[in-house]
């Protein structure tokens, strides 16, 4: 069984992960079920992979809207989080989705930098030149 | 039992939708004030820091002017400015209806790959490749 929230596995009858610490839902209520085979020409429905984010759409907007070769670094990132849980290493996921985060956190605060200097400029810009006049 | 458990958390949790709130919100307000101050005749715009520093365009060159003239109905200008901005819309649009698709490998390195030969390509001041440049 593999966490939902870091993808670290852990033994099928944990009640907690044991990296982060989240909760598997009450165990009363989680007897062991029996696999059951799905008829034949069915999908089988799989487990469901834990929900590892893999911030492909925050990547694409920082690479649009920052302006900074950060978004692509963070679209690399995405995407091999895509490849990772498809080879379901949940926890090698994990890892790649923290780092795309981060690098889509890098491209925003650069750019918001860049207003801040651009701003901030304006306004001793200003100042300067009513001070002269 | 079983369905309930095996059921996909919902695609937009509550700090998801205050993510994508606050984003509209600053797209649209942004969006508005682009719409009545034409990068042309504006000069406060901040410009491209990868392109101050290194004098090559950036995958996301020219998009304050794309983006301006997209709003007032500019097509064609738009895609003069920077060809990948409407396409890339396109793109993030699809991902934020279905949130599946972001976990989707193809989607993903076909991305990146785009983005990627786009970078090196409009680079290259050589005809074909000058039209996607800024302004080509």
């Amino acid at each position: 069984m593999f966490c939902s929230q870091c993808g670290s596995e852990n033994p099928d009858a944990a009640a907690f992960c044991v990296k982060c610490g989240k909760p598997f839902g009450a165990p009363s209520s989680a007897p062991q079920q029996p696999q059951v085979q799905p008829p034949a020409g069915v999908k089988p429905a799989a487990v469901p992979p834990p929900q590892i984010e893999s911030h492909m759409l925050g990547a694409i907007l920082s690479t649009l809207f920052c302006c900074l070769p950060f978004g692509i670094i963070a679209i690399i990132y995405a995407a091999q989080v895509s490849d990772l849980v498809a080879a379901g290493n949940y926890a090698a996921a994990a890892e790649k989705s923290a780092k795309a985060k981060n690098w889509i956190w890098a491209a925003i605060i650069c750019n918001l930098l860049g207003w801040v200097i651009t701003v901030a400029s304006i306004v001793i810009f200003v100042f300067y030149s009513t001070v002269n006049a | 039992m079983s369905k309930e458990e095996n059921r996909t958390p919902s695609a937009f949790p509550p700090r998801k939708r205050l993510i994508a709130a606050a984003v509209f919100a600053v797209a649209a307000a942004g969006a508005a004030f682009l719409y009545f101050h034409p990068p042309g005749e504006f000069k406060f715009y901040p410009g491209c820091l990868f392109f101050k520093l290194t004098g090559l365009y950036c995958p996301a060159c020219g998009n304050t002017r794309a983006l301006y003239r997209l709003l007032h109905g500019d097509l064609p200008g738009s895609l003069h400015m920077n060809p990948m901005l409407v396409p890339l819309l396109l793109l993030a649009a699809l991902l934020f209806c279905k949130p599946e698709l972001s976990r989707s490998r193809a989607v993903g390195w076909t991305a990146f790959w785009v983005v990627a030969a786009f970078w090196v390509l409009r680079n290259i001041p050589v005809f074909p490749f000058t039209l996607l440049a800024p302004g080509g």
